[in-house]
C-alpha cells in the first residue's frame, strides 16, 4: 500500500519534471506577431519575397481610394486581381518603386517591376484609359518639393507592361470626364516665373496617350493645391480645381466636359464670390451625398470690421446646380490650431455670430445669438480650450457646473469644453433666442473632431 | 478502533494541503501577473515610445500622413503588428499592408480615444487567436486625432503559463499525496504503542500480568509505557504475594486444626478414665485455640487496618513498665528455645500517650519474629531510650537476619521473604500501619546471619493532641 503511494508520487513529479522544465522565456521573449488570414498571408510572403533587397512598401503621399500598400487590381485583363504594391529605398536613394505579382498555381509570381526616380511617390492611379477593361496604371512621382513632378502612365502589352505615357505636371488627375467609358488624364501645368497655365487633356490613341486638347488658363496664381474629378452636379461630372493666391487666399476652378470639349466655367459676380476665399478651403464631398461641394469662407455677422487674422471665419460649403447657382450644403466652423470643427445648425442661419474671447484659459470662443437687425442678444454657447490637468481640477472643484459644461475633445494634453451660458441669462429673452439654443448633447453632435 | 490514526492523518494532510493551496496559488497568480503584465509591459513601452515621440515630431501632420510617415518609419519586427486608427475606429492603415478598413472599437481603442493607454486582451475575430492589444492616442494639437495601436498574439505566453500552472497543481497535488503517504507512517508510529499498551492492558484484564508493552521511544507515549509496565510489575508482585498469603494462611490454619482435630479424636477414642492425658489433649486443643483465634484476630486487625476502621485508644502508659511485662511473659517460650532475652530500659520511667494494647502488639510481634528467626543460644534484647522527644524501642536478635533487597519490602503486606518459616506475611505490615497511627516510625537494620535490629520511633505525645 505504502510502496504503492511512493511509486505512484514518485511518477508525479516526474512528469511534472519533464513538463515543466523546458527552459522558461520571459514574457517578452514569447511575443509573437498575430497570426494573419491565411490568404493574406500568402500575399504578404509573396510579396515582401519580391521586394528588391533594401527595400520596403510604402504609401503615396495622396490619400488613396485604395489606401493600403497591398492593392488588389486586374492589370492584365485576365479577370483575376493582380497584387501591386510600391516600395521604396532608403531615403537618400530616391528610388521608388512598382511591384506586380501574378497569381499562378504555384503561388504569386513577379510579372512587373518598375523603378523610377523621386523624392516620394505623389499618388498611384488605376484607370482604364483604353476601354478594353485593364486597367492602365499611373504613378506620378515627386523629384523635389516645388519642383514639376512627373508622371508615368503604363499598360499592359502583349505580356509585359508597357510606358504609354510620360510627362511633368502641377497637378494631374484622371478618370472618364467625357463618360465615354474610357478615362483620360489631366494635366494642370503652371509657371510661375511667367504667370502663364493650362490644362492639357491626354488620351489613349494606338499604342501611347496622345496630348488631344489644352485649354490655357489665367496663371496668376501662387499654384495648385488641390485637383479632384468627380460629379460636381447631380447631372455633371466635372473638376474642381484648388489653387492659392496673394498672401492667403484661394481661388477654386471648375471644369467640366462641355460638347466634347474640355471648358473652364465662368459664373456671375455672386458665384465667382464664392469660388473665391480669404484663405484656402479645399473642394470635397463635404456631405456625403457624392456630389463634390465648392468651400469657400465668410465673416460672421458684425465681424467685418476685424483684421483677417481676428475674424472667426465661417466655411460655408456650396453645391452647383449644373447651370448657374450655387446652393449652400453646409456650414461648419473651423478650428485647424485645436483640431476641431463645429457644425452650425441650420436653424441658426444668419442670426449668430462668433467672437474669440482670450482669458486666463488657453481660449475661448462664444456663439452669440444675433437679431435680425446685426445685434448681439445674447450668448448661445461656448467652447473653451485648456489645458487637461486644469479641466480636471475645475471639474473636480466642481467650479464648472457639470449641467452645463460637457467635454467635447481631449486625449491629449489639452481637452475643448462646451459651456452652456448660465441659465438667470435667458430670462426675458426673445422667444427666437430661445430657440436657437442648443443642448450639450446636441453641441457634442455638432462638435468633430479633425485628423 | 483507527480513530485517532485516521483523525490524525487527515489533520496533518488537511494542513499540507492547505499550505499548498495557499502557496500554490500565490504563486500561479504572481507568475501570471508576472507573463501577462510582463508582456502588457513590454508592449505597453514600444507603444507609449512611439506615441510620445510621433506627438511631438509630427502633430501637425493630418492622420493619413501621420500613418505614411509610421508605416514607412517604424520599425518592424516579428513580435507585433501595428495599425493606426481614426477617431471613428476606422483602420487607416494595417501594417501588414492590407485595407481591411474594418472598424475597430475594442476597450484599448476607446481608451485610447478617451486619451489614455488602452489595453485589451480578446480573440481576433479573425484568426480566432488570443491577441494582447495596447493602444495609445496620435495627438493633434494637443487633442486626440487618432490611435495608434500594436496588437501581438499571447497564445505561447498562454502555453507557457498554462505548463507552468500545470507543472504547479502537479507539484502541489505530489506533495500533499506524499504527506498522505508520510503522515500515515508517522500516525502509525504515534499510535503503535498505543495499541500495544491496549493490548497489554486487554491481556491484564483477563488476569495475565505477563505481558509487557515494548518501549521504543523516551517520549510521552514512552513514559506512559514505562508506568503501565511498572504498573504490570507491581500487580504481578501483589498476586503472588496474595497467592503466598492465601497458602500461608491455609497453612497456619490448618496447623492447629490439625493438631485440634487429632486431639479431639484422641480424646473421643480414648479411654475417658485417663485423666492426665485427657488434660494435656484438652490443654494442646486450648492452646492450638488461643492460636487460631491468635490468627484471625491478626486478621481481622488487618482488615480494619485496610479498611481504615482500625482505631486506637490512647492512655497514658510506660513503656518500660510494658516492656518488663512482655519480658516476663515470653521468657518462658525463649527458655525453651535456649535464647537469653535481655531487657535494657531507660532509668526513668519513659511516660506515653498510646494505645497500650497496640505497642504490645507491636513490639510482641517483633519479638515473636527474632524468636522465629534466632538459632539456639543466642540473645535477644529488649531496649528503650528518650531521645528528647520521642522514644525508642528496640528488639535486637541474632538471628538469620534480612537480605538486604529485601529490607525495604519487609513491612509490605504478604511479604513474606524467601524463608520457609510459616506466617501470613501481614505481621510488620501491622506493625507499620500501628507506628503510624502513633505517628511514629519504623526502622529495620538487618545483615544476614548476624541479626536485626527493629526500631520503633515514637513521639511521646501529649494529651492535648490526642
Amino acid at each position: 500500500m505504502r510502496d504503492r503511494f511512493v511509486r505512484y508520487g514518485m511518477g508525479i513529479v516526474a512528469i511534472g519534471l519533464l513538463v515543466g522544465c523546458t527552459p522558461v522565456a520571459s514574457p517578452d521573449e514569447l511575443l509573437r506577431s498575430p497570426k494573419m488570414k491565411e490568404d493574406e498571408q500568402l500575399i504578404r510572403e509573396a510579396v515582401l519575397a519580391n521586394l528588391p533587397p533594401g527595400s520596403t512598401m510604402m504609401i503615396p503621399r495622396k490619400k488613396q481610394e485604395d489606401g493600403g500598400p497591398i492593392i488588389e487590381k486586374d492589370i492584365n485583363g485576365d479577370n483575376s486581381n493582380e497584387i501591386i504594391t510600391l516600395y521604396r529605398y532608403n531615403e537618400s536613394d530616391y528610388v521608388h518603386g512598382l511591384l506586380i505579382l501574378e497569381k499562378q498555381q504555384s503561388g504569386y509570381k513577379k510579372i512587373a517591376e518598375i523603378e523610377g526616380a523621386g523624392k516620394d511617390i505623389d499618388f498611384l492611379s488605376f484607370q482604364d484609359v483604353s476601354g478594353d477593361g485593364k486597367q492602365e496604371v499611373f504613378l506620378g512621382f515627386i523629384s523635389e518639393d516645388e519642383l514639376s513632378k512627373e508622371l508615368f502612365g503604363y499598360r499592359w502589352t502583349n505580356g509585359s507592361l508597357q510606358p504609354i505615357m510620360q510627362s511633368t505636371y502641377q497637378e494631374a488627375v484622371a478618370g472618364d470626364l467625357e463618360q465615354d467609358g474610357k478615362s483620360e488624364v489631366y494635366l494642370f501645368q503652371h509657371d510661375r516665373e511667367n504667370y502663364t497655365a493650362k490644362v492639357e487633356v491626354y488620351e489613349f490613341e494606338g499604342q501611347g496617350m496622345k496630348r488631344t486638347e489644352e485649354l490655357p488658363l489665367d496663371g496668376a496664381f501662387n499654384g495648385y493645391e488641390k485637383a479632384v474629378l468627380g460629379k460636381v452636379a447631380p447631372t455633371s461630372e466635372g473638376i474642381y480645381v484648388d489653387v492659392g493666391m496673394g498672401a492667403h487666399s484661394a481661388e477654386t476652378l471648375l471644369f467640366t466636359n462641355v460638347k466634347g470639349k474640355l471648358t473652364q466655367l465662368k459664373f456671375g459676380e455672386e458665384a465667382n464670390n464664392l469660388l473665391f476665399k480669404p484663405y484656402q478651403v479645399y473642394s470635397e464631398d463635404i456631405n456625403d451625398d457624392g456630389i463634390l461641394e465648392v468651400g469657400t469662407m465668410i465673416a460672421p455677422v458684425g465681424t467685418g470690421d476685424l483684421s483677417m487674422v481676428d475674424t472667426p471665419w465661417v466655411t460655408q460649403w456650396h453645391q452647383w446646380d449644373g447651370y448657374h447657382t450655387f446652393t449652400k450644403t453646409n456650414e461648419m466652423y473651423f478650428d485647424y490650431q485645436h483640431g476641431f470643427r463645429f457644425d452650425i445648425p441650420d436653424k441658426w442661419k444668419d442670426n449668430y455670430t462668433i467672437s474669440y474671447v482670450t482669458d486666463r484659459q488657453q481660449g475661448s470662443m462664444i456663439f452669440y445669438y444675433v437679431n435680425d437687425d446685426g445685434k448681439k442678444e445674447g450668448e448661445l454657447f461656448r467652447l473653451m480650450v485648456m489645458k487637461r490637468e486644469e479641466w480636471e481640477r475645475e471639474e473636480a472643484k466642481r467650479m464648472i457646473s457639470p449641467t452645463a459644461s460637457k467635454k467635447m475633445a481631449g486625449g491629449g494634453s489639452q481637452v475643448v469644453i462646451a459651456l452652456l451660458p448660465e441659465e438667470s441669462a435667458l430670462v426675458d429673452k426673445q422667444s427666437r433666442y430661445q430657440e436657437l439654443m442648443l443642448t450639450l448633447d446636441e453641441i457634442a453632435k455638432a462638435f468633430r473632431r479633425i485628423s | 478502533m483507527y480513530g485517532i490514526k485516521k483523525r490524525l492523518v487527515m489533520n496533518f494532510t488537511l494542513v499540507v494541503f492547505l499550505v499548498v493551496l495557499v502557496s500554490g496559488s500565490t504563486f500561479v497568480i504572481s507568475m501570471r501577473g508576472f507573463y501577462y503584465g510582463g508582456a502588457e509591459q513590454a508592449l505597453t513601452n514600444r507603444v507609449q515610445v512611439a506615441t510620445t515621440f510621433y506627438n511631438k515630431y509630427i502633430q501637425y501632420y493630418n492622420l493619413h500622413d501621420k500613418a505614411k510617415y509610421i508605416f514607412e518609419h517604424i520599425s518592424q519586427d516579428d513580435t507585433a503588428h501595428i495599425e493606426v486608427i481614426d477617431l471613428e475606429g476606422n483602420v487607416i492603415i494595417d501594417f501588414n499592408g492590407f485595407t481591411d478598413r474594418q472598424i475597430v472599437k475594442t476597450k484599448d481603442v476607446t481608451d485610447a480615444l478617451e486619451g489614455n493607454t488602452g489595453t485589451w486582451i480578446g480573440r481576433n475575430p479573425e484568426t480566432g487567436e488570443r491577441v494582447l492589444a495596447v493602444s495609445d492616442s496620435l495627438t493633434y494639437s494637443g487633442t486626440n486625432a487618432g490611435v495608434l495601436r500594436y496588437i501581438t498574439s499571447i497564445e505561447e505566453v498562454d502555453t507557457v503559463v498554462k505548463k507552468i500552472t500545470l507543472f504547479t497543481v502537479l507539484i502541489g497535488s505530489s506533495l500533499v499525496l506524499f504527506s498522505l503517504v508520510i503522515n500515515h507512517w508517522l500516525a502509525k508510529r504515534l499510535i503503535s504503542p498505543v495499541l500495544e499498551l491496549t493490548d497489554v492492558a486487554q491481556h491484564m484484564a483477563k488476569g495475565d500480568f505477563s505481558h509487557r508493552a515494548l518501549l521504543k521511544s523516551d517520549d510521552e507515549i514512552g513514559t506512559l509505557g514505562e508506568a503501565f509496565n511498572y504498573m504490570a510489575g507491581e500487580l504481578e508482585k501483589t498476586e503472588e504475594m496474595k497467592n503466598d498469603f492465601i497458602s500461608s494462611v491455609s497453612h497456619e490454619l490448618r496447623t492447629p486444626l490439625t493438631s485440634i482435630k487429632g486431639w479431639s479424636e484422641l480424646v473421643l477414642t480414648g479411654d475417658m478414665e485417663d485423666k492426665d492425658e485427657m488434660k494435656m489433649a484438652m490443654q494442646i486443643i486450648l492452646k492450638e485455640s488461643d492460636r487460631l483465634t491468635g490468627l484471625v484476630e491478626q486478621l481481622l486487625d488487618f482488615s480494619r487496618l485496610q479498611s481504615g476502621r482500625m482505631e486506637i485508644q490512647k492512655a497514658e502508659l510506660d513503656i518500660n513498665t510494658l516492656l518488663a511485662e512482655i519480658k516476663q511473659q515470653f521468657s518462658a517460650r525463649a527458655g525453651q528455645k535456649n535464647i537469653k532475652l535481655i531487657l535494657e530500659t531507660a532509668e526513668e520511667p519513659l511516660i506515653m500517650w498510646g494505645d497500650e494494647n497496640k505497642l504490645k502488639q507491636v513490639i510482641i510481634n517483633l519479638l515473636h519474629n527474632s524468636l522465629k528467626f534466632s538459632e539456639e543460644n543466642t540473645a535477644i534484647t529488649l531496649r528503650s531510650m528518650r531521645e528528647e522527644d520521642e522514644l525508642i524501642l528496640q528488639v535486637e536478635d541474632q538471628g538469620l537476619g534480612i537480605h538486604e533487597e529485601d529490607i525495604p519490602r519487609v513491612t509490605d503486606r504478604f511479604y513474606k521473604g524467601k524463608h520457609k518459616q510459616s506466617g501470613s506475611g501481614i505481621g510488620l505490615s501491622l506493625c507499620l500501619e500501628i507506628v503510624k497511627l502513633h505517628q511514629g516510625r519504623l526502622d529495620v537494620q538487618s545483615e544476614v546471619d548476624k541479626g536485626t535490629l527493629m526500631i520503633i520511633h515514637l513521639p511521646i505525645g501529649e494529651k492535648e493532641s490526642y
